[in-house]
């Protein structure tokens, strides 16, 4: 049977009272759904209730109905593998799930519940093994692609999969007739299969799973009414369960472990992502919570509006306030654009649609600022609860069980210290990083009390590492929390970096490369090893639009650090680390060309970057990147007519490289000594400019010392006391040493010795030394007299 | 005027047959003074295979949705975008759909004034007779207004900031006093008025608008073409169109064009289709200009060298079409060049050639 005949099929035979088999073909996370399947199961009042969940997630359902469980939760399930890492996977359920409401209405008629879907490790199995991250249960990616969905798109005039679903389905959510609507989602979801190519059917699992689903219906029939909740995909195959099944048997042994946690719309929306439902997970909620409310049909205009005033409010709180016509134009667009795509009211992406046009003026993009809050808003902040009875997820378990192979005292919540060899024991190694790993899932497990602080590159030589530690169940809490991410610690961790790496974008920061490498150092240091490439990726995305020459240079310098780096900071195998600083540099030189139109103020970390620079790539980088590029850049800048204190740094570059002779600097300088800038100060910054980057030429090159000097010798008292502050802080840069060496050529040049300069030293005679005595007593009788004394005393007092 | 010979014809003209048909088979209610229902006009602009009318307008539908819409409430219509984006096309059908006229046309320029806006005077009347009915010249708008039709007006942004004043209150009370014909003489709009303008927020020489006017319209923005196989598509037709002219035989090579569409679509979106970031420039990446730029390719390939045309044809022209004279633009093209270009010129002869040819250009 094919094609017509099938889904005709489908819609006649989808409820048989004769066998006393109903099948409510579902859409997951569909409040339409969850309403009809509400109405099915009060109406027949089952004796089971079989839903498409994996068999192995049955010991959840007492606790998924716990009257202090709350949705959204999820069961997340996982499964070690003998080669590579342990998988996660989950089935969400919110509060919307037609799987929910049947588990909770089921519960209420007594009826037994079953899970029937094959056992979720292999599932997870035959998912894609690249793929790294939270995988779903469920899959229904064949709603949103395939060419029946796009000529059906494009005939309604839908933009795609969703809104096509909602335009069809969501519509008609909380309509009486619920055999006409479940009947309908069948014989849709059967022409979306017979449209989709058998050998990707085949290739998704979807037949062993249904042969197995198919086994646990046969089980089932034959005592009393069996009402069974699946995914739309695979009604075809379950109304003859007993042919589809054959000999196969239901249920079995699963090799994977899992539990329920709690889970929030933020993940379940990230999951959606991956074709487990429906998206936006808030907005459905409110349809859900508006049938609910009033049995029957839905008021729509009631929804929009309500959906509006919400986030006009919420918008205000936060300081983007909306106003009223703007809010009337928002709900008239909203209406009328359904009326003229024909809905009965306005739908998701009626109400994106006229956001658009009601509130963005200007140039939209696609990060249109009104847009993504809208969005956000339609996603939701709902956060789960997870009945008590329901147990620990295993990265408790985790946890102790690597601090405990890491020899770390959890056997109580004393705080313990330890000190840890780093860098020649790589039991040491493993454990600082486990505790490392620990820091950055805010557990408060550990605490570094001393060693080498790589975040912020103090001491990094030091040998050993020094750390607080105790177990308390407020670290308990904290992994539950980072459960969300991952099982494991390097999978929790992972996540919570993703999350920063998030905030991050969300606060307008994404492309701080600071940030983003103290993320990546962090990894390192938690040993996450290669599964950091995708930060990796981000860092290199953020330095190719980088425009911050400043943070740019850093961020090479860092990079080239860690490459150089042996210890706990060494580069993972696998990690390609190379192409990202190649990057850097591409951008760097392109970058350069913007120093010579910079602010005046923002010039001096510039040329420290421009010293950092020329270190490294005459220094240990040398050969790694390919210098002459660097240097045009340079030579670029000294034509485009830069700041005296640019040009100084890009001369003393060239003449320390030897690529120009030495003579041009003290060219340069007199040039700018003997110019006529007004403020005598600016004649200071090609000098300036040299010394920020390379001071050792003031002695090192020649005539550079005579050409200063002689310019200040020159100058009269006034003009030299003017300068003085500014030639101080010039030759701040120098160390104490070298300062020495100046003195020590200057007084070459002048004749005499360094101590004339240093040693102040003043005769006195007896005459003078007697009449000043005289004076200073003279002086304390007149303040004594006066009733002053106190005043002396704290004078005293404080020169002490 | 002699229709045959014209350059372009309106579109209620050029597609009066479909407009014909999809009024007869027209039985949704229609808004006051509308000559189509909004979902005829719909039908209209993005094709109906049943009723023969073609897709007039490609890569996003929903756009055209909040259009129609927007048009049927109290706010105006703006349309906004990059140059090159069809956004005097989408307002010109909607025009002849809506109103079936697209003639009431206001062309924004520095030289716009006021009187362009609501009416001017035929003077020799006016001295003859003083401010009378016949002496006054109604604008394009008060001609709108007067028979609830669409206005249209393009590039708003060049307007003076006074002029571009004179449509808020003209937009929020959709009226138009005539003191000079009496105390309370006025025109009041028939339903079915509304405006549609165009504007281009990024070009130079365009002014600000206020933030009153812009309360007092819907945005629209309309996007360069999303989908990289279709816009190779519509640059292949076009280009073909435009060779039509001309009395040689030249064929844009695949991988030449293929060349062609990536550095537009590379320079436009900021990404490499590989992923990788790239710089953008000021100039305009329209789908037009690189039409223009394969066009020019082609005839440079063509009646100058004489040969088959090469990526080095599209980087001559590249500086000449679009970066003109932007030292920064520049700069950005010269990044793309080094990385890019140079990285896709060890595997596509096409790549390689455009990269040798714009490096010495440099």
């Amino acid at each position: 049977m094919t094609g017509e005949a099938l889904i005709r099929a489908v819609r006649e035979r989808v409820f048989q009272p004769e066998a006393q088999l109903y099948i409510a073909p579902v859409r997951h996370h569909s409040p339409a759904c969850a309403s009809a399947v509400q109405k099915m199961i009060r109406e027949i009042r089952p004796a089971k209730v079989l839903i498409e969940a994996p068999h192995d997630l049955e010991h959840l359902i007492p606790h998924l109905l716990a009257a202090d469980t709350e949705p959204p939760v999820a069961a997340a399930s996982l499964l070690d593998r003998k080669d590579g890492p342990r998988l996660a996977a989950y089935y969400p359920f919110c509060a919307h799930s037609p799987e929910w409401v049947a588990l909770r209405e089921g519960a209420k008629v007594g009826a037994e519940l079953r899970f029937i879907d094959l056992g979720s490790d292999a599932k997870i199995a035959s998912a894609d093994q690249q793929e790294t991250g939270p995988r779903p249960l469920v899959r229904e990616q064949a709603f949103d692609q395939g060419d029946y969905v796009r000529a059906l798109c494009s005939r309604l005039g839908c933009q795609d999969g969703y809104e096509l679903w909602d335009h069809l389905f969501e519509t008609r959510i909380g309509d009486q007739d619920w055999r006409s609507f479940l009947a309908d989602v069948g014989a849709y979801c059967t022409a979306l299969r017979a449209s989709t190519p058998a050998d990707e059917i085949e290739s998704t699992g979807d037949m062993e799973r249904e042969t197995h689903m198919a086994a646990g219906l046969r089980d089932a029939l034959g005592s009393g009414p069996v009402v069974v909740v699946i995914g739309g995909f695979h009604t075809a195959p379950l109304l003859d369960p007993i042919k589809t099944a054959g000999k196969t048997s239901a249920g079995g042994k699963s090799d994977a472990q899992s539990y329920l946690i709690r889970y929030g719309y933020k993940e379940l929306d990230a999951l959606m992502g991956y074709g487990a439902g429906l998206p936006q997970p808030a907005y459905y909620e409110a349809l859900w919570n508006h049938v609910q409310s009033k049995e029957g049909t839905p008021d729509w205009q009631v929804i929009a509006r309500e959906l509006i005033q919400s986030f006009s409010s919420k918008m205000r709180t936060a300081g983007y306030g909306i106003s009223l016509p703007a809010q009337v134009e928002l709900l008239r667009s909203a209406e009328t654009l359904a009326r003229l795509r024909n809905r009965p009211g306005a739908l998701r992406h009626d109400l994106i649609d006229a956001l658009t046009s009601a509130l963005v003026k200007g140039e939209t993009s696609s990060a249109d600022a009104w847009r993504e809050r809208f969005v956000v808003f339609l996603r939701g902040h709902a956060l789960g609860e997870v009945s008590d009875m329901a147990g620990q997820p295993p990265i408790v378990a985790d946890a102790r069980a690597r601090a405990k192979a890491l020899r770390f005292n959890v056997s109580d919540g004393l705080r313990r210290e330890r000190s840890l060899d780093i860098r020649r024991k790589p039991a040491h190694l493993a454990a600082s990083r486990f505790a490392h790993a620990m820091t950055l899932l805010e557990t408060d497990f550990a605490s570094r009390s001393g060693g080498p602080d790589f975040l912020n590159a103090v001491q990094t030589g030091l040998l050993f590492e020094h750390w607080d530690y105790a177990w308390s169940p407020k670290v308990e809490g904290q992994l539950i929390e980072a459960a969300v991410f991952g099982d494991t610690i390097p999978a929790a961790c992972l996540g919570q970096l993703a999350r920063a790496r998030a905030a991050l974008t969300e606060n307008g920061r994404s492309d701080d490369l600071d940030a983003l490498l103290a993320l990546f150092k962090q990894g390192l240091l938690a040993g996450l090893g290669q599964d950091l490439d995708r930060l990796l990726t981000e860092v290199k995305d953020a330095l190719r639009r980088s425009g911050d020459f400043p943070q740019t240079a850093r961020a090479i310098t860092t990079l080239h650090a860690i490459e150089a780096s042996r210890g706990p900071l060494s580069l993972p195998e696998g990690l390609e680390i190379r192409s990202v600083m190649q990057g850097a540099f591409e951008r760097l030189i392109y970058l350069c060309d913007d120093l010579p139109k910079i602010r005046e103020e923002a010039l001096p970390p510039c040329l420290d970057a421009l010293r950092m620079l020329t270190e490294l790539l005459h220094g240990p980088a040398a050969g790694s990147f390919e210098t002459a590029l660097f240097d045009e850049a340079l030579d670029r800048i000294a034509e485009a007519d830069p700041r005296p204190e640019l040009l100084g740094a890009v001369t003393a570059i060239a003449v320390e490289g030897g690529r120009k002779p030495a003579s041009t600097l003290p060219d340069m300088l007199t040039g700018q000594f003997s110019g006529t800038a007004l403020n005598l100060p600016a004649r200071l910054g090609g000098l300036r400019g040299m010394l920020a980057v390379a001071p050792n030429l003031l002695w090192t090159a020649d005539h550079v010392l005579a050409v200063v000097d002689e310019f200040l010798a020159q100058l009269d008292d006034d003009a030299f006391l003017a300068m003085l502050p500014h030639l101080r802080l010039a030759l701040s840069t120098l160390s104490p040493r070298e300062a020495d060496r100046i003195a020590a050529a200057l007084v070459h040049r002048h004749g005499g010795s360094a101590g004339d300069f240093t040693a102040h030293h003043y005769d006195v005679t007896d005459e003078d030394a007697r009449r000043g005595a005289e004076i200073d007593a003279a002086l304390r009788a007149s303040i004594r007299a006066d009733g002053l004394e106190d005043w002396i005393f704290a004078q005293n007092e404080g020169a002490v | 005027m002699d229709v045959t010979n014209t350059q372009k014809e309106p579109a209620e003209r050029r597609y009066a047959e479909e407009l014909a048909r999809l009024k007869a088979e027209d039985r949704a209610p229609k808004p006051a003074g509308w000559q189509l229902s909004p979902r005829a006009v719909r039908r209209f602009i993005l094709g109906d295979p049943a009723l023969d009318v073609s897709r007039k307008f490609y890569g996003d539908d929903p756009l055209v949705d909040r259009c129609i819409v927007s048009l049927m409430g109290h706010q105006g219509l703006m349309l906004v975008g990059e140059p090159g984006t069809a956004k005097s096309l989408l307002s010109e059908l909607l025009a002849a759909a809506i109103s079936g006229n697209s003639l009431l046309v206001v062309q924004g320029s520095a030289g716009v004034i006021e009187d362009h806006l609501r009416y001017g005077w035929n003077y020799a009347l006016l001295l003859a007779e003083g401010p009378s009915e016949r002496a006054l010249v109604p604008s394009p708008i008060m001609n709108a207004m007067q028979d609830g039709k669409i206005a249209r007006i393009e590039e708003l942004t060049r307007c003076a900031p006074e002029v571009q004043d004179a449509m808020i209150s003209l937009l929020s009370e959709k009226t138009i006093a005539m003191p000079e014909l009496g105390a309370e003489r006025e025109l009041r709009a028939a339903r079915g008025f509304n405006v549609i303008a165009t504007a281009n927020l990024r070009d130079l020489g365009v002014n600000e608008m206020s933030s009153a006017l812009k309360r007092r319209f819907n945005f629209e923005t309309v996007s360069p073409i999303a989908d990289a196989a279709f816009e190779k598509e519509l640059i292949a037709k076009q280009l073909k169109e435009r060779m039509e002219d001309y009395d040689i035989e030249a064929e844009m090579p695949e991988e030449v064009l293929d060349v062609v569409v990536s550095v537009f679509r590379d320079l436009r979106t900021g990404r490499a289709e590989d992923g990788a970031v790239v710089a953008q420039p000021k100039s305009v990446m329209s789908t037009a200009e690189a039409v223009n730029v394969a066009h020019a390719a082609l005839l440079d390939a063509g009646y100058l060298s004489a040969e088959s045309p090469t990526g080095a044809h599209v980087a001559r022209q590249l500086g000449g079409v679009v970066f003109k004279d932007d030292a920064e633009d520049a700069r950005k093209l010269r990044a793309y060049v080094d990385t890019i270009a140079r990285a896709r010129g060890r595997r596509s002869r096409a790549w390689a050639s455009f990269h040798k040819a714009a490096k010495s250009d440099d």
